[in-house]
Protein backbone atom coordinates (compact mmCIF):
# COMPACT_ATOMS: atom_id res chain seq x y z
CA UNK A 1 0.00 0.00 0.00
CA UNK A 2 1.54 3.56 -1.10
CA UNK A 3 0.55 6.44 1.39
CA UNK A 4 2.10 10.30 1.04
CA UNK A 5 0.60 12.71 2.50
CA UNK A 6 -0.24 14.39 -0.60
CA UNK A 7 0.47 13.88 -4.24
CA UNK A 8 3.61 15.00 -6.11
CA UNK A 9 6.31 14.45 -8.59
CA UNK A 10 7.26 11.17 -8.05
CA UNK A 11 10.57 9.40 -10.37
CA UNK A 12 9.42 5.94 -10.15
CA UNK A 13 6.91 4.43 -13.45
CA UNK A 14 3.35 5.22 -13.49
CA UNK A 15 1.24 2.81 -12.26
CA UNK A 16 -2.58 2.24 -12.08
CA UNK A 17 -2.25 0.78 -8.27
CA UNK A 18 -4.15 3.26 -6.44
CA UNK A 19 -2.16 5.31 -4.12
CA UNK A 20 -3.47 6.86 -0.76
CA UNK A 21 -3.20 10.44 0.47
CA UNK A 22 -4.55 11.01 3.57
CA UNK A 23 -3.50 14.96 3.43
CA UNK A 24 -6.09 15.17 0.48
CA UNK A 25 -8.87 13.00 3.10
CA UNK A 26 -8.09 15.87 5.80
CA UNK A 27 -8.47 18.48 3.91
CA UNK A 28 -11.73 17.74 1.93
CA UNK A 29 -13.63 16.19 5.69
CA UNK A 30 -12.06 19.32 7.37
CA UNK A 31 -13.44 21.24 4.43
CA UNK A 32 -17.46 19.55 4.70
CA UNK A 33 -17.41 19.68 8.43
CA UNK A 34 -16.96 23.16 8.65
CA UNK A 35 -19.69 23.84 5.95
CA UNK A 36 -22.10 21.88 7.65
CA UNK A 37 -21.42 23.56 10.80
CA UNK A 38 -21.56 26.70 9.86
CA UNK A 39 -24.61 26.13 8.33
CA UNK A 40 -26.10 23.84 11.22
CA UNK A 41 -24.94 26.69 13.68
CA UNK A 42 -24.37 30.22 12.66
CA UNK A 43 -27.37 30.01 9.73
CA UNK A 44 -30.13 30.04 12.05
CA UNK A 45 -29.23 33.23 13.91
CA UNK A 46 -27.60 35.02 10.05
CA UNK A 47 -31.00 34.97 8.64
CA UNK A 48 -34.54 36.22 9.33
CA UNK A 49 -37.06 33.77 10.38
CA UNK A 50 -38.42 32.04 7.46
CA UNK A 51 -35.78 32.60 5.39
CA UNK A 52 -33.84 29.18 4.34
CA UNK A 53 -30.41 29.08 5.45
CA UNK A 54 -29.44 27.82 2.70
CA UNK A 55 -31.19 27.49 -0.82
CA UNK A 56 -31.22 24.34 -2.52
CA UNK A 57 -29.41 26.07 -5.53
CA UNK A 58 -26.65 26.65 -3.16
CA UNK A 59 -26.58 23.52 -1.79
CA UNK A 60 -26.17 22.13 -5.16
CA UNK A 61 -23.59 24.27 -6.08
CA UNK A 62 -21.75 23.30 -3.29
CA UNK A 63 -21.99 19.81 -3.44
CA UNK A 64 -20.33 19.86 -7.21
CA UNK A 65 -17.34 22.31 -6.30
CA UNK A 66 -16.64 20.36 -3.26
CA UNK A 67 -16.95 16.71 -5.46
CA UNK A 68 -15.23 17.57 -8.29
CA UNK A 69 -12.70 19.36 -6.38
CA UNK A 70 -11.76 16.06 -4.31
CA UNK A 71 -11.72 14.47 -7.87
CA UNK A 72 -9.20 16.71 -9.16
CA UNK A 73 -7.18 16.71 -6.36
CA UNK A 74 -6.77 13.06 -4.93
CA UNK A 75 -5.56 9.96 -7.36
CA UNK A 76 -5.54 9.14 -9.78
CA UNK A 77 -5.88 13.14 -11.47
CA UNK A 78 -4.12 14.49 -8.97
CA UNK A 79 -1.25 12.04 -9.14
CA UNK A 80 -1.17 12.35 -12.33
CA UNK A 81 -1.06 16.30 -12.60
CA UNK A 82 1.56 16.28 -10.19
CA UNK A 83 4.21 15.00 -11.86
CA UNK A 84 3.60 12.65 -14.98
CA UNK A 85 1.40 14.53 -17.44
CA UNK A 86 1.06 17.89 -17.93
CA UNK A 87 -2.23 17.93 -19.57
CA UNK A 88 -3.87 16.22 -16.58
CA UNK A 89 -2.02 19.65 -14.52
CA UNK A 90 -3.66 21.91 -16.88
CA UNK A 91 -7.13 20.25 -16.39
CA UNK A 92 -6.81 20.57 -12.54
CA UNK A 93 -5.85 23.97 -12.74
CA UNK A 94 -8.53 25.02 -15.23
CA UNK A 95 -10.87 23.34 -13.32
CA UNK A 96 -9.56 24.49 -9.88
CA UNK A 97 -9.51 28.45 -11.13
CA UNK A 98 -12.28 28.43 -13.43
CA UNK A 99 -15.32 25.70 -12.77
CA UNK A 100 -14.47 24.54 -8.26
CA UNK A 101 -14.04 28.03 -7.01
CA UNK A 102 -17.06 29.95 -8.98
CA UNK A 103 -18.96 26.28 -7.59
CA UNK A 104 -18.16 26.77 -3.34
CA UNK A 105 -18.25 30.34 -4.03
CA UNK A 106 -22.17 30.11 -5.20
CA UNK A 107 -22.47 27.04 -2.68
CA UNK A 108 -21.59 29.70 0.70
CA UNK A 109 -25.28 32.35 1.14
CA UNK A 110 -24.21 36.07 0.95
CA UNK A 111 -24.25 35.98 5.09
CA UNK A 112 -21.69 32.65 4.95
CA UNK A 113 -19.08 34.80 3.03
CA UNK A 114 -19.57 38.01 5.46
CA UNK A 115 -19.60 35.86 8.07
CA UNK A 116 -16.16 34.02 7.26
CA UNK A 117 -14.45 37.53 5.62
CA UNK A 118 -15.12 38.76 9.46
CA UNK A 119 -12.65 36.10 11.09
CA UNK A 120 -9.78 38.70 11.96
CA UNK A 121 -7.21 36.61 10.50
CA UNK A 122 -8.84 36.42 7.07
CA UNK A 123 -8.97 40.96 6.88
CA UNK A 124 -6.28 40.68 4.51
CA UNK A 125 -8.32 38.57 2.21
CA UNK A 126 -11.63 40.79 3.04
CA UNK A 127 -9.09 43.75 1.29
CA UNK A 128 -8.66 42.05 -1.22
CA UNK A 129 -12.24 40.99 -2.15
CA UNK A 130 -13.63 44.68 -1.90
CA UNK A 131 -10.57 45.64 -4.32
CA UNK A 132 -11.40 43.38 -7.91
CA UNK A 133 -8.21 45.33 -9.63
CA UNK A 134 -6.21 43.50 -6.57
CA UNK A 135 -7.59 40.54 -6.59
CA UNK A 136 -7.48 40.05 -10.39
CA UNK A 137 -3.80 41.03 -10.38
CA UNK A 138 -3.56 38.46 -7.45
CA UNK A 139 -5.39 35.40 -9.82
CA UNK A 140 -2.84 36.07 -12.66
CA UNK A 141 0.32 36.85 -10.42
CA UNK A 142 -0.14 32.89 -9.17
CA UNK A 143 -1.17 31.62 -12.34
CA UNK A 144 2.21 33.51 -13.98
CA UNK A 145 4.40 33.00 -10.80
CA UNK A 146 3.27 29.36 -10.37
CA UNK A 147 3.73 28.52 -13.80
CA UNK A 148 7.38 29.64 -13.76
CA UNK A 149 9.49 26.45 -14.90
CA UNK A 150 11.79 26.53 -11.82
CA UNK A 151 9.33 27.36 -9.19
CA UNK A 152 7.04 24.59 -10.82
CA UNK A 153 9.84 22.16 -10.77
CA UNK A 154 10.98 23.04 -7.69
CA UNK A 155 7.54 22.91 -5.93
CA UNK A 156 5.88 19.63 -7.64
CA UNK A 157 8.09 17.21 -5.98
CA UNK A 158 7.74 18.33 -2.08
CA UNK A 159 4.45 16.82 -0.96
CA UNK A 160 4.04 20.18 1.06
CA UNK A 161 5.08 22.26 -2.21
CA UNK A 162 2.39 20.47 -3.94
CA UNK A 163 0.04 21.32 -1.94
CA UNK A 164 1.21 24.54 -1.46
CA UNK A 165 0.40 24.91 -4.47
CA UNK A 166 -2.76 23.35 -4.73
CA UNK A 167 -4.01 25.44 -1.76
CA UNK A 168 -2.55 28.92 -3.69
CA UNK A 169 -4.58 28.28 -7.10
CA UNK A 170 -7.77 27.70 -4.86
CA UNK A 171 -7.76 30.30 -2.66
CA UNK A 172 -6.67 32.85 -5.46
CA UNK A 173 -9.28 31.54 -7.58
CA UNK A 174 -11.81 31.97 -4.28
CA UNK A 175 -10.64 35.74 -3.89
CA UNK A 176 -10.95 36.66 -7.00
CA UNK A 177 -14.39 35.08 -7.83
CA UNK A 178 -15.69 36.54 -4.80
CA UNK A 179 -14.46 39.84 -5.61
CA UNK A 180 -15.80 39.58 -9.06
CA UNK A 181 -19.31 38.32 -7.63
CA UNK A 182 -19.77 40.72 -4.97
CA UNK A 183 -18.38 44.01 -6.66
CA UNK A 184 -21.87 45.65 -6.34
CA UNK A 185 -21.82 45.91 -2.79
CA UNK A 186 -18.57 47.95 -3.13
CA UNK A 187 -19.56 50.23 -6.21
CA UNK A 188 -22.38 51.38 -8.24
CA UNK A 189 -23.69 48.10 -10.33
CA UNK A 190 -23.53 49.72 -13.47
CA UNK A 191 -19.77 50.01 -12.73
CA UNK A 192 -19.83 46.73 -11.04
CA UNK A 193 -21.15 45.11 -13.81
CA UNK A 194 -18.64 46.84 -16.51
CA UNK A 195 -15.61 45.91 -14.28
CA UNK A 196 -16.73 42.20 -14.27
CA UNK A 197 -17.37 41.95 -17.63
CA UNK A 198 -13.60 43.54 -18.41
CA UNK A 199 -11.91 41.37 -15.87
CA UNK A 200 -13.20 37.98 -17.43
CA UNK A 201 -12.07 39.24 -21.13
CA UNK A 202 -9.03 39.94 -19.22
CA UNK A 203 -8.61 36.15 -17.47
CA UNK A 204 -9.94 35.10 -20.86
CA UNK A 205 -6.37 36.90 -22.88
CA UNK A 206 -3.49 36.61 -20.52
CA UNK A 207 -3.56 32.71 -20.52
CA UNK A 208 -3.00 32.15 -24.41
CA UNK A 209 0.44 33.72 -23.54
CA UNK A 210 1.81 30.85 -21.50
CA UNK A 211 -0.60 28.79 -23.93
CA UNK A 212 1.49 29.74 -26.64
CA UNK A 213 4.54 29.14 -25.17
CA UNK A 214 3.67 25.40 -24.29
CA UNK A 215 2.28 25.04 -27.67
CA UNK A 216 4.94 26.46 -29.72
CA UNK A 217 8.26 25.62 -28.00
CA UNK A 218 10.21 22.93 -29.36
CA UNK A 219 11.51 20.95 -26.14
CA UNK A 220 9.34 20.18 -22.98
CA UNK A 221 9.30 23.55 -20.98
CA UNK A 222 9.12 21.83 -17.31
CA UNK A 223 11.50 19.06 -16.37
CA UNK A 224 9.18 16.98 -13.97
CA UNK A 225 7.15 16.32 -16.74
CA UNK A 226 10.24 15.74 -19.72
CA UNK A 227 11.79 13.19 -17.07
CA UNK A 228 8.58 11.95 -16.09
CA UNK A 229 7.98 7.70 -17.66
CA UNK A 230 5.43 7.92 -19.63
CA UNK A 231 1.84 7.37 -17.92
CA UNK A 232 0.07 6.89 -21.68
CA UNK A 233 1.99 4.72 -24.36
CA UNK A 234 3.25 6.79 -27.29
CA UNK A 235 2.42 10.18 -25.67
CA UNK A 236 5.48 11.47 -25.68
CA UNK A 237 6.14 14.81 -23.51
CA UNK A 238 6.07 17.57 -26.45
CA UNK A 239 3.02 15.88 -27.05
CA UNK A 240 2.01 15.99 -23.73
CA UNK A 241 2.65 19.78 -23.63
CA UNK A 242 0.85 20.73 -26.75
CA UNK A 243 -2.03 19.53 -25.82
CA UNK A 244 -1.90 21.51 -22.48
CA UNK A 245 -1.01 24.19 -24.47
CA UNK A 246 -4.28 23.83 -26.52
CA UNK A 247 -5.95 22.58 -23.77
CA UNK A 248 -5.39 25.84 -22.06
CA UNK A 249 -7.00 27.72 -24.70
CA UNK A 250 -9.73 25.58 -26.13
CA UNK A 251 -11.17 24.74 -22.88
CA UNK A 252 -10.54 27.76 -21.33
CA UNK A 253 -12.17 29.65 -23.94
CA UNK A 254 -15.97 28.00 -23.66
CA UNK A 255 -15.84 27.95 -19.82
CA UNK A 256 -15.07 31.58 -19.72
CA UNK A 257 -17.59 32.57 -23.09
CA UNK A 258 -20.17 31.30 -20.70
CA UNK A 259 -19.19 32.91 -17.56
CA UNK A 260 -18.70 36.12 -20.07
CA UNK A 261 -21.86 36.05 -21.38
CA UNK A 262 -23.62 35.64 -18.01
CA UNK A 263 -22.15 38.51 -16.61
CA UNK A 264 -22.85 40.48 -19.75
CA UNK A 265 -26.68 39.75 -19.67
CA UNK A 266 -27.07 40.10 -16.49
CA UNK A 267 -25.36 43.72 -16.82
CA UNK A 268 -27.43 44.36 -19.96
CA UNK A 269 -30.40 43.48 -17.45
CA UNK A 270 -29.70 45.56 -14.52
CA UNK A 271 -29.20 48.49 -16.92
CA UNK A 272 -32.40 48.40 -18.83
CA UNK A 273 -34.10 47.86 -15.40
CA UNK A 274 -32.58 51.15 -13.90
CA UNK A 275 -33.55 52.71 -16.73
CA UNK A 276 -36.90 51.61 -16.89
CA UNK A 277 -37.22 52.68 -13.17
CA UNK A 278 -35.52 56.16 -14.16
CA UNK B 1 23.67 42.90 36.35
CA UNK B 2 23.41 46.73 35.85
CA UNK B 3 26.69 47.12 34.14
CA UNK B 4 26.13 43.72 31.79
CA UNK B 5 22.80 46.16 30.34
CA UNK B 6 24.61 48.98 30.25
CA UNK B 7 27.59 47.34 28.29
CA UNK B 8 24.46 45.23 26.05
CA UNK B 9 23.05 48.76 25.79
CA UNK B 10 25.95 50.97 24.50
CA UNK B 11 26.96 47.70 22.36
CA UNK B 12 23.44 48.15 20.54
CA UNK B 13 23.80 51.83 20.64
CA UNK B 14 27.43 52.13 19.05
CA UNK B 15 26.11 49.51 16.31
CA UNK B 16 23.04 51.22 15.37
CA UNK B 17 25.51 54.48 15.43
CA UNK B 18 28.19 52.79 12.88
CA UNK B 19 26.61 49.49 10.98
CA UNK B 20 23.96 51.21 9.35
CA UNK B 21 21.51 49.33 6.97
CA UNK B 22 23.82 50.20 3.93
CA UNK B 23 26.53 48.69 5.11
CA UNK B 24 25.13 45.15 5.93
CA UNK B 25 24.03 44.98 2.86
CA UNK B 26 27.74 45.58 1.22
CA UNK B 27 28.67 43.11 3.77
CA UNK B 28 26.25 40.51 2.78
CA UNK B 29 27.06 40.92 -0.72
CA UNK B 30 31.13 40.52 -0.37
CA UNK B 31 29.93 37.65 1.32
CA UNK B 32 28.20 36.71 -1.29
CA UNK B 33 30.90 37.35 -4.03
CA UNK B 34 33.43 35.67 -1.91
CA UNK B 35 31.49 32.37 -1.80
CA UNK B 36 30.81 32.80 -5.49
CA UNK B 37 34.65 33.38 -5.91
CA UNK B 38 35.38 29.76 -4.06
CA UNK B 39 32.92 27.93 -6.54
CA UNK B 40 34.34 29.48 -9.42
CA UNK B 41 37.80 28.68 -8.30
CA UNK B 42 36.94 25.20 -7.56
CA UNK B 43 35.51 25.07 -11.19
CA UNK B 44 39.01 25.21 -12.70
CA UNK B 45 38.89 22.98 -15.87
CA UNK B 46 41.15 20.24 -15.03
CA UNK B 47 42.24 18.76 -18.58
CA UNK B 48 41.46 19.95 -22.26
CA UNK B 49 38.53 18.31 -22.22
CA UNK B 50 36.84 19.82 -19.34
CA UNK B 51 37.87 22.88 -20.94
CA UNK B 52 36.18 22.22 -23.95
CA UNK B 53 33.13 21.24 -22.30
CA UNK B 54 32.73 24.85 -20.54
CA UNK B 55 33.89 27.23 -23.29
CA UNK B 56 31.36 24.98 -25.67
CA UNK B 57 28.62 25.03 -23.35
CA UNK B 58 28.15 21.11 -23.57
CA UNK B 59 26.02 19.03 -20.95
CA UNK B 60 28.31 16.18 -21.10
CA UNK B 61 30.75 15.10 -18.58
CA UNK B 62 34.42 15.26 -20.13
CA UNK B 63 36.37 12.36 -19.36
CA UNK B 64 40.22 13.33 -18.45
CA UNK B 65 41.57 11.39 -21.57
CA UNK B 66 39.76 10.33 -24.43
CA UNK B 67 39.15 7.03 -25.31
CA UNK B 68 39.27 5.14 -28.43
CA UNK B 69 35.63 3.62 -29.73
CA UNK B 70 35.27 -0.06 -28.63
CA UNK B 71 35.91 -2.72 -30.82
CA UNK B 72 33.24 -5.52 -30.20
CA UNK B 73 30.72 -7.26 -32.51
CA UNK B 74 26.99 -8.12 -31.42
CA UNK B 75 23.93 -8.97 -32.71
CA UNK B 76 21.98 -6.39 -35.50
CA UNK B 77 18.27 -7.33 -33.67
CA UNK B 78 17.01 -5.51 -36.96
CA UNK B 79 19.29 -7.57 -39.78
CA UNK B 80 19.82 -10.48 -37.55
CA UNK B 81 23.56 -10.07 -38.81
CA UNK B 82 26.72 -9.43 -36.91
CA UNK B 83 27.09 -5.57 -36.29
CA UNK B 84 30.87 -4.37 -36.21
CA UNK B 85 30.31 -1.64 -34.04
CA UNK B 86 33.46 0.19 -34.59
CA UNK B 87 33.18 -0.46 -38.32
CA UNK B 88 29.30 0.87 -38.78
CA UNK B 89 30.22 3.87 -36.94
CA UNK B 90 32.82 4.96 -38.23
CA UNK B 91 32.74 8.77 -38.95
CA UNK B 92 29.72 9.33 -37.33
CA UNK B 93 28.89 10.70 -34.05
CA UNK B 94 27.34 7.96 -32.28
CA UNK B 95 25.82 7.27 -28.71
CA UNK B 96 26.71 3.87 -27.36
CA UNK B 97 24.00 3.24 -24.41
CA UNK B 98 23.85 -0.20 -22.56
CA UNK B 99 20.58 -0.91 -20.75
CA UNK B 100 17.74 -3.21 -20.83
CA UNK B 101 14.15 -3.26 -22.07
CA UNK B 102 12.55 -4.00 -18.93
CA UNK B 103 13.96 -1.01 -17.15
CA UNK B 104 10.86 1.19 -15.65
CA UNK B 105 12.43 4.42 -15.54
CA UNK B 106 15.98 5.59 -16.48
CA UNK B 107 16.64 3.92 -19.91
CA UNK B 108 12.96 4.73 -21.42
CA UNK B 109 13.05 8.30 -20.05
CA UNK B 110 16.75 8.61 -21.57
CA UNK B 111 15.77 7.22 -24.89
CA UNK B 112 12.37 9.07 -25.02
CA UNK B 113 14.13 12.32 -24.73
CA UNK B 114 17.32 11.22 -27.23
CA UNK B 115 14.64 10.75 -29.67
CA UNK B 116 12.94 13.81 -29.73
CA UNK B 117 15.75 16.10 -29.56
CA UNK B 118 17.23 14.38 -32.53
CA UNK B 119 14.20 14.16 -34.19
CA UNK B 120 13.84 18.33 -33.61
CA UNK B 121 17.58 18.70 -35.23
CA UNK B 122 18.28 19.45 -37.94
CA UNK B 123 18.52 17.00 -41.45
CA UNK B 124 22.07 16.97 -41.46
CA UNK B 125 22.66 16.13 -37.68
CA UNK B 126 19.74 13.38 -37.78
CA UNK B 127 21.85 12.00 -40.21
CA UNK B 128 25.27 12.16 -39.14
CA UNK B 129 24.54 11.20 -35.55
CA UNK B 130 24.07 6.62 -34.38
CA UNK B 131 22.15 5.71 -31.42
CA UNK B 132 23.01 2.24 -30.15
CA UNK B 133 21.01 0.54 -28.07
CA UNK B 134 22.54 -2.25 -26.01
CA UNK B 135 20.18 -4.79 -24.11
CA UNK B 136 22.36 -6.23 -21.49
CA UNK B 137 20.14 -7.84 -19.89
CA UNK B 138 20.76 -11.41 -21.60
CA UNK B 139 17.57 -13.54 -20.41
CA UNK B 140 14.62 -10.99 -21.24
CA UNK B 141 16.35 -8.63 -24.00
CA UNK B 142 15.68 -11.12 -27.31
CA UNK B 143 16.16 -9.94 -30.31
CA UNK B 144 12.18 -8.92 -31.17
CA UNK B 145 11.75 -7.44 -27.74
CA UNK B 146 14.87 -4.88 -28.45
CA UNK B 147 13.46 -4.45 -31.76
CA UNK B 148 9.94 -3.49 -30.42
CA UNK B 149 10.87 -1.92 -27.99
CA UNK B 150 13.52 0.49 -29.92
CA UNK B 151 10.49 1.26 -32.79
CA UNK B 152 8.73 2.09 -29.57
CA UNK B 153 11.36 5.82 -29.04
CA UNK B 154 12.83 5.71 -32.99
CA UNK B 155 13.10 3.43 -36.07
CA UNK B 156 16.33 4.48 -36.32
CA UNK B 157 17.95 3.37 -33.53
CA UNK B 158 20.00 0.02 -33.54
CA UNK B 159 19.50 -2.49 -31.38
CA UNK B 160 21.65 -4.78 -30.09
CA UNK B 161 22.08 -7.91 -28.17
CA UNK B 162 24.16 -10.98 -27.66
CA UNK B 163 24.73 -13.70 -25.37
CA UNK B 164 26.12 -13.08 -21.75
CA UNK B 165 29.63 -13.48 -22.66
CA UNK B 166 29.63 -11.20 -25.43
CA UNK B 167 27.94 -8.34 -23.59
CA UNK B 168 30.68 -8.62 -20.90
CA UNK B 169 33.15 -8.18 -23.28
CA UNK B 170 31.43 -4.93 -25.17
CA UNK B 171 30.83 -3.38 -21.57
CA UNK B 172 35.14 -4.04 -21.15
CA UNK B 173 36.01 -2.34 -24.19
CA UNK B 174 33.65 0.22 -23.89
CA UNK B 175 34.55 0.77 -20.53
CA UNK B 176 31.54 0.48 -18.65
CA UNK B 177 30.94 -1.18 -15.27
CA UNK B 178 29.30 -4.30 -16.14
CA UNK B 179 25.92 -5.02 -15.68
CA UNK B 180 25.03 -7.48 -13.13
CA UNK B 181 21.05 -8.51 -12.15
CA UNK B 182 19.32 -8.01 -8.84
CA UNK B 183 17.24 -11.15 -8.43
CA UNK B 184 16.49 -9.95 -4.99
CA UNK B 185 14.37 -6.52 -6.20
CA UNK B 186 10.77 -6.46 -5.22
CA UNK B 187 8.21 -7.61 -8.01
CA UNK B 188 10.82 -9.23 -10.20
CA UNK B 189 14.60 -9.13 -11.28
CA UNK B 190 16.15 -5.52 -11.93
CA UNK B 191 19.49 -5.09 -13.89
CA UNK B 192 21.96 -2.90 -12.80
CA UNK B 193 23.67 -0.74 -15.61
CA UNK B 194 25.78 2.18 -16.53
CA UNK B 195 23.13 5.25 -16.24
CA UNK B 196 25.06 7.32 -19.26
CA UNK B 197 25.53 7.90 -22.73
CA UNK B 198 28.57 7.52 -24.22
CA UNK B 199 29.52 9.93 -27.48
CA UNK B 200 31.53 9.26 -29.53
CA UNK B 201 32.71 11.97 -31.69
CA UNK B 202 33.59 12.13 -36.08
CA UNK B 203 37.13 11.34 -34.88
CA UNK B 204 36.00 7.99 -33.19
CA UNK B 205 36.99 8.67 -29.73
CA UNK B 206 34.66 9.37 -27.01
CA UNK B 207 35.22 12.65 -25.03
CA UNK B 208 32.06 12.81 -23.40
CA UNK B 209 29.79 10.92 -21.44
CA UNK B 210 25.66 12.44 -20.50
CA UNK B 211 24.87 11.06 -17.33
CA UNK B 212 20.55 10.91 -16.91
CA UNK B 213 18.86 13.89 -16.89
CA UNK B 214 20.07 15.88 -19.78
CA UNK B 215 17.29 17.66 -20.90
CA UNK B 216 16.31 17.67 -24.71
CA UNK B 217 17.18 20.83 -25.57
CA UNK B 218 20.44 20.14 -23.86
CA UNK B 219 21.00 16.84 -26.42
CA UNK B 220 19.72 18.94 -29.25
CA UNK B 221 22.20 21.90 -28.78
CA UNK B 222 25.24 19.30 -27.86
CA UNK B 223 24.74 17.26 -31.21
CA UNK B 224 24.08 19.96 -33.40
CA UNK B 225 27.92 21.47 -32.37
CA UNK B 226 29.17 18.29 -32.28
CA UNK B 227 28.11 17.53 -35.76
CA UNK B 228 28.49 20.55 -37.26
CA UNK B 229 31.53 21.75 -35.99
CA UNK B 230 33.10 18.26 -34.42
CA UNK B 231 35.37 17.93 -31.44
CA UNK B 232 38.09 20.98 -31.09
CA UNK B 233 41.29 19.50 -31.11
Amino acid sequence: MNVSWWCSAQTGPWSWEPQYYPGIWVAMVALLVGYIYVVRFFGPTKVKPGEPICSRAQVASFSAGYLMLWLVTDWPIGALAAGYLLTAHMLQYILYSLVIAPLLIHGCPPWMRELILDAKLLQWVRWLVERPLQAFILFNGVLALTHIPFIADTLKPLQFGSMLMDIVWLGAALIFWTAIEGAEKYTAPSVANARRVLYIIGITILPTIPGAFLVFSNFPIYTTFEFATRAIEDFSAKDDQVLAGLLMWVAMMPILLVRLAVAFFSWSAAESKRSGQV
Amino acid sequence: MIGERLTVHLFLQAFKKHVSFHSLFVCAFVFVAACQNVDSETAVPQSRSEQIVIELGLSGTAFPAAFEKPDFVLNNVATGQPYDFRDETRGFVTLLYFGYTHCPDVCPVQLANLAAAIDQSPGEVRRSVRVVFVGVDALRDTPDRVLNWLEFFSKDFIGLTGTEEQLLAAQEAANVPPAFVDAEFEGGYSVGHAGWILLYTQDDLTHLRYPTGVRQAAWAHDLELLVIEGWPE
